[in-house]
């Protein structure tokens, strides 16, 4: 055999090993998941009723038993350890509170009452708590329950461990299994053309079906076999009332469907990533990306860090926030699998995007396209305002003649070096009714103070003249910048030419100024666009919304709505307007470069 | 008759530009009066001298505010963030400066591309990211792992640039002389690039130390706040402790202003000649 198929073959031992590796972690994650899913269901059930139900004097055990269950969970979010102590106790452990608590000393003086009746005889048990520090408390609890029980053997029952154990148990041969065959197809693979591609993707979807039955095997067996040990049990106790038993069975019959369910949402997402990983290693790529990354290894080693950073916290979010906006991820699907969410196709539409753009009203503050035309004309009038005040002020400090221009200069560059969540407080102080200096200098002229805040245009007002402040300086810079390497030539030359001022303004500083300001301009109408300090804390966006930026409107649906999956919508459509701005002015990627937000 | 009308056009020129600068400072003088003016707040007087001078609020920033803890939360976060972006943004700099590896360019233009991002739409992702499956909502190191990260393809670009210009006969000559790569990297380039590194430094330390959005979306108790949250925090919706927000946005606001001025040489020529060059 050639010394490259080995090659291949080891790569992909190892490629498969980490990824049956992953899938049982992610499984019984997802299964942990799960878990917490169920426990939330059955927390929100109202514990008033429950408490009613549940009457430790009646003999209807089923009924009070489940209530047991369900306030145990409902006050213990995090379980995640059941025992089982000879399927006849059944404890859930967790940070007890006072009604769990008060529930499971209940349950023990029942339990030890019916133990007087039926076998005290075995006091010790061979109990190990696999419960965390933390629950020492609920430990000696449950210790009084075991001692006082009639212990021929327990399982504990691990939600985790028991959704790992069989894919634990069960991995290593499947591997050798797989692997048996890679080394059969490769084998082939010399006589018939890419027999293993086809081979192996097969193949993949059999061990995929494999594991799942191996897992649904694996409980269904746990069932039998607890199923066995409740009828011998039931014998045992003959007329005795079992306190707990129904508690379990209950927890049993419900778990199976939901595992099954997740294996079920498992499938496909499996079957594509391990077919395109095979794909991946037999088609050589991964050889060629494993040989450069070992001849290049110190050039990788040296970025890899940093670019690690920004694919998952810059590269993943972009893409992922696109996923986000064609589903209704809210507040409610919080908790729950990620994977399982976005692993759904079932969970995507176009609904978001068709609720934010079918209606169109002007009027309405909380409408799309209001908003639009309110983000549209807060960008124009603040971008020209930006721009004639600083070309103005630029034109001004570049006269050689000026006394004291570096005082003015460095005066006026003060808002911008002035943070600006900082600036944007400030000027909502300004605006105050009683103390701002914006009525004070009104009741100069004789006019009543204004309630700036309370009507669309004075609050309207305010956030612009904020963020004029604080967005001239930076065009006054580029400008200055600008100017000073036109040269003076021009001017004189322009003078002999008999040019009025205007006229040397338009032909010389004009067209010199231009391409330095484009750029600036550009990168100006899109930090306007995205203004979301001003908006947010000096009108807040009032009133009732009528103030709100496209941005801030999109934060407020996110966290103030829990409406993610809407949110993420609205700012794919704020991306694609400013994406398709940038396309037509075709010089974005050149402003940006510059100077950074 | 010329003479005239250029006088007339500079007394113009003074009227105006002093005029804006007024309007330009008045602000920060309104603060000044506001910060060291107590608690007598409720006039509408123009006048920038405050009726009664004392350093009441500063005092009550300190005691009864939660200022010191914010501060340090600050200046945790600020500082963490300069030290690890840096440290990531060097290296990788060094890398994609000096030497050739498969994926250089498609790298520089991913690191480019980033900046096209909308900000708002990756907070979402970011937020579910960090509560989610990081388990970090809530602590400052969500926020310090976000604001590196993206704090970053910027700081590699300018830093590359600068890289760039270092002259490759200075490493040459060190390879001949038996350093490794590494060597080279911390003892002469390094050293060399110390400007730019200061810049991008004090970038990464205005982002974390003036970044709103992301604090307030990630930090939800008060002893975790940084200062931009602290600070909106009382005179926000339920407080309106104007003198002490005039305090604390007095302390909080000079060191960044001093910095940049001192800096302001540099903003534009500075970062934009390091970018084009790469």
């Amino acid at each position: 055999m050639k010394r490259h198929k080995i090659q291949r073959m080891i790569a992909l031992a190892v490629v498969l090993m980490l990824f049956y590796l992953l899938v049982g972690k992610l499984l019984s994650n997802s299964l942990h998941q799960q878990n917490i899913h169920y426990t939330q269901d059955l927390a929100e059930t109202d514990i008033q009723t429950i408490e009613a139900v549940y009457n430790p004097q009646q003999e209807s055990s089923f009924a009070n038993l489940q209530a047991v269950l369900k306030i145990l969970l409902a006050n213990n979010q995090d379980i995640n350890t059941m025992a089982v102590v000879n399927e006849r106790n059944f404890v859930a452990h967790s940070d007890v509170n006072m009604i769990g608590e008060r529930i499971t000393k209940e349950i023990f003086d029942r339990q030890r009452e019916i133990e007087q009746n039926y076998d005290p005889q075995i006091q010790n048990s061979n109990f190990i708590w696999k419960g965390s520090e933390n629950d020492k408390g609920s430990y000696t609890l449950y210790r009084g329950i075991f001692a006082g029980t009639n212990m021929i053997g327990f399982v504990v029952y691990d939600i985790q461990y028991q959704t790992l154990m069989p894919m634990k148990a069960n991995k290593i041969p499947l591997i050798l299994f797989t692997m048996l065959f890679f080394v059969i197809a490769l084998l082939l693979d010399k006589y018939i053309k890419r027999l293993s591609v086809y081979l192996s993707l097969g193949l993949f979807i059999i061990l995929v079906v494999l594991i799942n039955s191996n897992i649904a095997y694996q409980l269904e067996n746990n069932h039998k076999l607890w199923m066995q040990s409740q009828v011998q049990y039931q014998l045992d106790l003959q007329n005795q009332t079992s306190l707990l038993l129904p508690a379990l069975d209950l927890l049993t019959t419900e778990w199976q469907p939901l595992i099954r369910g997740a294996i079920k949402t498992w499938n496909i997402t499996l079957s594509i990533i391990g077919g395109l990983l095979i794909w991946f290693v037999l088609s050589g790529l991964f050889e060629k990306m494993l040989a450069s990354l070992i001849r290049y290894r110190l050039a990788y080693s040296y970025i890899t860090p940093a670019m690690l950073g920004v694919f998952l916290l810059v590269f993943f979010p972009f893409v992922y926030g696109f996923l986000i906006g064609f589903t209704n991820y809210g507040l409610n699907d919080f908790g729950g699998s990620l994977l399982e969410y976005f692993g759904n196709l079932k969970n995507y539409s176009f609904g978001n995007l068709i609720d934010i753009l079918k209606t169109i009203n002007f009027t309405d503050p909380h409408n799309f396209y209001y908003t639009l035309v309110h983000t549209i004309l807060w960008t124009v009038i603040n971008v020209s305002l930006h721009v004639s005040i600083g070309v103005m002020l630029a034109l001004i400090l570049n006269n050689p003649q000026l006394k004291g221009r570096t005082i003015f200069r460095v005066l006026l560059i003060l808002p911008w070096a002035i943070p600006s969540y900082i600036t944007a407080l400030i000027w909502r102080g300004m605006f105050h009714k009683q103390f701002g200096a914006v009525n004070g200098l009104l009741e100069l002229f004789g006019i009543e103070p204004i309630s700036w805040f309370t009507q669309v245009h004075t609050a309207f007002l305010a956030n612009l003249a904020t963020n004029v402040w604080l967005g001239f300086p930076f065009m006054m810079i580029i400008a200055l910048g600008a100017l000073q390497s036109i040269p003076r030539e021009l001017y004189e030359a322009s003078a002999i030419d008999g040019s009025s001022r205007w006229q040397s303004f338009w032909n010389v500083t004009f067209p010199l100024l231009k391409p330095a300001m484009v750029p600036a301009i550009i990168l100006g109408t899109i930090w306007t666009f995205n203004q979301f300090n001003v908006i947010y804390l000096v009108s807040g966006g009032g009133p009732d919304g009528a103030t709100e930026l496209l941005i801030t409107d999109a934060y407020k649906i996110a966290f103030e709505q829990y409406r993610y999956g809407y949110a993420a919508a609205y700012c794919i459509v704020i991306f694609l307007l400013l994406f398709t701005y940038g396309f037509w002015t075709n010089r974005i990627t050149k402003a940006s470069e510059g100077v950074y937000e | 008759m010329i003479s005239s009308n250029s006088k007339s056009r500079t007394i113009v020129t003074y009227v105006i530009l002093i005029l804006v600068t007024l309007i330009t400072i008045y602000p920060v003088l309104w603060v000044l009066k506001v910060a060291f003016g107590g608690k007598s707040l409720m006039s509408t007087n123009l006048s920038l001298i405050p009726d009664n001078f004392n350093l009441d609020n500063f005092r009550a920033v300190f005691y009864d505010k939660p200022f010191v803890i914010w501060l340090r939360n600050s200046i945790i976060v600020s500082f963490v963030t300069v030290l690890s972006s840096l440290f990531l943004a060097t290296t990788a700099a060094y890398a994609f400066s000096r030497f050739k590896f498969p994926g250089q360019k498609k790298g520089m233009l991913a690191l480019l591309v980033t900046q096209m991002f909308p900000g708002v739409l990756m907070i979402i992702p970011q937020f579910i990211l960090i509560s989610e499956i990081l388990h970090l909502y809530g602590s400052l190191w969500g926020l310090v792992i976000i604001y590196s990260t993206t704090a970053l393809p910027f700081s590699i670009w300018i830093l590359k640039g600068y890289f760039d210009t270092i002259p490759i006969s200075l490493e040459e000559s060190a390879t001949i002389d038996g350093a490794s790569k590494s060597r080279i990297f911390w003892e002469i380039i390094l050293p060399l690039s110390k400007p730019s590194i200061a810049i991008t430094g004090l970038f990464s330390f205005m982002t974390a130390w003036n970044e709103f959005i992301l604090a307030a979306t990630f930090l939800d108790s008060e002893s975790k706040y940084t200062l931009p949250i602290g600070l909106r925090q009382m005179v926000g919706e339920f407080g309106a402790e104007w003198g002490n927000f005039a305090a604390s946005s007095l302390l909080v606001a000079i060191p960044v202003v001093v910095m940049f001025m001192a800096f302001q040489k540099f903003l534009v020529s500075g970062l934009t000649a390091g970018g084009v060059k790469g």
